[in-house]
């Protein structure tokens, strides 16, 4: 059996269903059957196989068989289809209805407004860590303790507000207001500004 | 296509007409119970689902156009009804036995012996895959064009012809396999 055997198996089986080959495949066929032994074999295969499918014998049915299917037929069709509940009457689905059906507008400039306020929440109330420096920290202990412990040195405290730095405030004070000053605090700030405060005042 | 005969008892049936309905039933429902018999090769299933299919065709009549023939169109719903029974599970298949259920003949040993020939050829083509199997009786048995059959399964006139051929090469294997020819 070469390649060619396949497409003549299949000339075969169309000439024994009854399919009118063209004349040109008609006489290809006779001239390779008569060389190929196994097409020959399949031919005749093929011949028992289809006369066997005609003499096939298929189970005897009465007429009543039929009619009664027939009526069974008629009074399936006339009855009502199975009931389905239809939920989106019940439950109507809101973007698929009323003021969604424009979701295509809607939805985009919807949550570009929410967006929006979001970032302008977030602008608003949200401020970035940043740890305090060494010296802002004594200056806010400096401030809660001048407010709490002494009433006179309020006007210290608001000029403590205008300067950024301990430095600063130190800087803008004379002799006799350091001395106050301390005199003021000595017992409540740390160890370490006291000691710093009188180098830095000699 | 059908004929002028026809056409005017699908355009009554499509109207709920009973006598339209019954003799488009009654011109095809032997046809199409012998095609189910030949898929399933079970007489019960083969009664249950022409039933099924009958309503189903007459249920959906509405949506047929006449862009095939009526009975391309019927053959489709059978044919992807039936497949789909056929899919649900593993069918035992020849169920029943074939001489048991036949037509008394003349010769009861001639009758018996070709039962028994054609039985072979049937359970060989039982054995087939599904879609193989469909083919073979739309075109061996049942005498569909190639055309029909590809518009029945929803494929290329090509591809149709190329996997009926395979399914004949396929079912003379089966036979040969089993000393029977």
């Amino acid at each position: 059996m070469n390649s060619s055997c396949k497409n003549f198996q299949a000339l075969i089986i169309d000439l024994q269903q009854g399919d009118p080959l063209p004349p040109k495949d008609r006489e290809a066929l006779e001239r390779h059957l008569a060389t190929c032994p196994d097409c020959r074999a399949f031919q005749q295969d093929i011949i028992q196989m289809f006369k066997e499918m005609g003499d096939e014998t298929l189970p005897y049915l009465p007429d009543e068989f039929f009619q009664d299917m027939r009526e069974k037929i008629l009074h399936g069709l006339h009855e009502s289809a199975p009931r389905r509940i239809h939920w989106a009457r019940h439950f109507p689905n809101p973007f698929q209805s009323g003021w969604f059906s424009w979701r295509k507008i809607f939805v985009p400039a919807l949550s570009g407004v929410c967006g929006l306020l979001l970032g302008f929440f977030i602008a608003t109330t949200w401020t970035p860590f940043s740890p305090p420096s060494k010296h802002a920290s004594v200056g806010t202990q400096i401030q809660k303790t001048v407010v709490q412990k002494s009433p006179n040195t309020l006007a210290l405290v608001e000029t403590l507000e205008d300067y950024i730095t301990i430095d600063e405030f130190l800087d803008s004070l004379d002799d006799r207001d350091i001395q106050a000053l301390l005199g003021e605090l000595s017992r409540d700030l740390p160890e370490s500004l006291l000691s710093e405060t009188e180098n830095g005042t000699g | 296509m059908e004929d002028s005969q026809e056409i005017r008892l699908i355009d009554l049936a499509k109207n709920g007409d009973r006598d339209a309905i019954s003799r488009l039933v009654t011109r095809y429902e032997r046809e199409i119970f012998y095609f189910i018999y030949r898929m399933t090769r079970d007489v019960e299933d083969a009664k249950d689902l022409t039933q099924e299919v009958l309503i189903k065709v007459f249920r959906k009549l509405g949506g047929f156009k006449g862009n095939s023939s009526f009975r391309t169109w019927l053959y489709r719903i059978a044919t992807n009804h039936t497949l789909n029974f056929l899919s649900r599970g593993p069918q035992l298949g020849m169920k029943a036995p074939l001489s048991a259920l036949s037509d008394p003949s003349p010769s009861v040993s001639e009758t018996m012996e070709k039962n028994e020939r054609s039985g072979h050829v049937a359970r060989a083509v039982h054995r087939l895959p599904r879609q193989q199997k469909a083919i073979v009786i739309l075109r061996a048995y049942e005498g569909l064009t190639y055309r029909e059959i590809a518009e029945v399964l929803g494929c290329s006139v090509g591809n149709c012809k190329a996997a009926y051929h395979n399914a004949v090469i396929k079912l003379r294997e089966i036979l040969k396999n089993e000393l029977l020819m």
